[in-house]
């Protein structure tokens, strides 16, 4: 049988393939979450900065204005004296206050601008106080007092220091608005290549991955495919040797049919002219025997003796020896008409076929004070039932036959259900029994064991062991020498087709 | 024992002339003094039966008795059986299988086509003889229809 290794040794190697594809898909995609992760993690610092730069800026222009809106209504009131200026004044210094803890909590995290805020904060409330003052004084009427600190423009000072220091973080708000803006972009840039890149080699991965799992499973198919195949084959192949061995066993049934008959023909001619030749030698004698007449010479006595010894003798030889061959021939064309005999399984009562077979050698066994028991534990086998009394018959008569002279014949017979189904049938006798070295050899046709002192010519359990054998049995012997032996026939219960052979 | 003076002439169909010998001998002892006519093989037989022309015009106004071994050389005697019981002139020709088969499906097949008696040769030859002379015996009796 040849071996299916290609097929099946292709698989195995293809296997690891997608195992690597699948780890190299797995480690790309870990980096890029790993990478995603920390460019969103920038990303997300990159925002702050820049929403802290805008609150920054945004705090410092408010600022100005509250600052210069104060100093607006404050410029209103001192020159017309009428509070309506002085309106929107509480309102801005409030504004300025408030924009300036904005601009305080926008600018906690950054060490740079921080003096500048300080700075600022010193200032702006400088300048506040200052226009307070001067607002106290104008109400209380001391406007000389109100005029010479014009004069001396510290207010105005305060304002362009103020400027300054706001100037400076809007400028640095905004530089680091520009800055977050570029490093924003960069960023993304590097997200995108990490991602478009990663998204590559994943969808090569996995094109790999996929033209590997395809080539395995056709690989698979195709091995699936060989084995199939070759079943179908084997089953046809085991088919078709059945049928040949069943054409050969006919053929040599034939055979041995169509050559014990042709040999039939030649014996009855020598037996047949060998009675022509008796009846010759008879009349011969009688004349030769007749012959009184003297003198007796040499040859007249040796006649005589031919006639009367030797002739006679001759013809008993070959009388002997064509009865021999006439039984041997006879013993084959029934071997080989029971082989041709088609079977038919009945339902078969085991107590009943036993009891009938055993009754046919009860006298027998009688007649030396010998005793038969039988043991059915079966009440029914489907059988062929003359198939069925002929092994039973031909193992009982051999019990008779192979008796110990030494004492009285018992033969027991037991039926009995094995648990796969199948039904045991033991002859058991005390006989003389079976050499180990002839249990081989007595399933053998024409083979005999022990004394030959029984009619027979060794085909009986030739002829058992066939027909167990086309009924789907098995036989089996145990014996000892001058104890006994026990014959074992195995049957099914019931024949199912590929046990049973049908003719 | 000389009762026997019908015209018929056994035909005797018989491959092997140790076996022709033994039966014309044995059918002599049984006092039959009829013509005994001895072919070996199925052709000369079947010509003899049938005429040149396979018609079997030939036999008619003679009476017949075929004795027919089944195992010929050159056709089966069944076939041989055959042509005589499907012939108009010869199917009453009364058949006589002697043949060393005793197997009941050949036996069933030779009736079947029309065999009149069916005679297993015995082995021995004791059993032959009587066969054979008891055979020859039967024949002293039975009326043989002329061929038409």
């Amino acid at each position: 049988m040849t071996s299916p290794g290609p097929a099946t040794a292709l698989p195995r190697r293809v296997t690891v393939r997608p195992i690597v594809f699948l780890a190299v898909g797995f480690a790309v995609l870990a980096v890029i979450v790993v990478m995603t992760l920390i460019l969103a993690e920038r990303s997300q610092e990159y925002f702050e900065r820049a929403t802290n730069a805008r609150d920054q800026r945004m705090a410092a222009v408010e600022l100005r204005n509250a600052l210069l809106a104060a100093e607006s209504s404050h410029r209103g009131f001192i020159y017309s004296g009428n509070e309506v200026y002085l309106a929107p004044f509480e309102t801005a210094a409030r504004q300025a206050t408030r924009w300036f803890e904005a601009l305080d909590q926008a600018t906690a995290d950054n060490p740079e601008a921080k003096p500048l805020v300080e700075k600022l904060r010193t200032i702006s409330s400088e300048k506040l106080t200052e226009l307070k003052d001067s607002i106290a004084l104008k109400r209380a009427m001391r406007d000389d007092e109100v005029m010479s600190n014009f004069r001396m423009s510290r207010d105005k000072a305060l304002m362009d220091e103020a400027n300054i220091f706001l100037s400076g973080l809007i400028w640095a708000a905004e530089d680091a608005a520009a800055d977050g803006a570029a490093e924003q972009r960069t960023n993304a840039a590097w997200l995108r290549l990490v991602t478009s890149v990663g998204g590559l080699i994943i969808v090569a991965v996995v094109g790999f991955a996929i033209a590997s799992v395809l080539r395995h499973s056709r690989a698979l198919s195709l091995a699936h495919g060989d084995l199939a195949a070759l079943n179908a084959s084997l089953e046809a192949r085991i088919a078709a040797r059945t049928a040949d061995l069943q054409q050969a066993n006919h053929e040599i049934q034939r055979f041995a049919y169509i050559v014990t008959h042709d040999l039939r023909a030649p014996l009855v001619n020598i037996m047949g002219f060998t009675s022509e030749l008796e009846m010759g030698i008879e009349k011969l004698v009688s004349a030769v025997e007749a012959d009184t007449s003297e003198p007796v010479s040499a040859a007249k006595i040796e006649a005589r003796l031919a006639a009367s010894e030797d002739l006679p003798e001759a013809i008993r030889f070959i009388r002997s020896s064509t009865r021999t061959m006439d039984q041997l021939i006879k013993s084959i064309l029934k071997l080989s008409r029971e082989g041709r005999r088609a079977l038919r399984p009945e339902e078969v009562d085991l107590a009943q076929s036993l009891s009938s077979a055993t009754a046919a050698v009860q006298h027998q066994v009688q007649q030396d004070g010998g005793t038969i028991t039988l043991e059915v534990g079966v009440p029914t086998i489907e059988v062929d039932r003359v198939g069925l009394e002929q092994i039973i018959g031909n193992l009982l008569d051999n019990a008779v036959k192979y008796r110990s002279a030494d004492r009285p014949l018992t033969i027991s017979v037991r039926a009995s259900a094995l648990p796969d189904g199948k039904v045991a049938l033991a002859v058991q006798d005390n006989g003389r029994g079976i050499a180990a070295q002839d249990m081989e050899r007595i399933f053998e046709p024409f083979r005999r064991s022990g004394v030959l002192d029984q009619p027979g010519e060794g085909m009986g359990l030739a002829f058992v062991k066939a027909l167990v054998r086309r009924m789907g049995g098995t036989i089996d012997a145990t014996s000892t020498l001058d104890a006994g032996s026990i014959f074992t026939v195995t049957l099914p219960l019931r024949p199912t087709p590929g046990d049973v052979e049908r003719s | 024992m000389n009762q026997t003076v019908s015209p018929v002439t056994i035909v005797m169909i018989e491959d092997d002339e140790g076996h022709a010998r033994l039966i014309e001998k044995n059918i002599r002892r049984a006092a039959i003094n009829n013509d005994i006519l001895a072919f070996v093989d199925g052709a000369s037989a079947l010509k003899f039966l049938l005429g040149e022309d396979g018609s079997g015009k030939v036999n008619i106004g003679r009476q017949l008795l075929v004795l027919l071994d089944l195992n010929l050389p050159d056709m089966s005697g069944m076939d041989i059986l055959g042509r005589i019981k499907t012939n108009e002139h010869l199917k009453c020709v009364p058949v006589v299988v002697l043949t060393t088969t005793d197997d009941a499906v050949e036996i069933r097949r030779c009736y079947d086509h029309g065999a009149n008696f069916y005679v297993t040769k015995p082995v021995s030859y004791e059993g032959f003889a009587n066969a054979i002379r008891q055979l020859g015996l039967f024949f002293s009796v039975v009326q043989i229809p002329e061929t038409t």
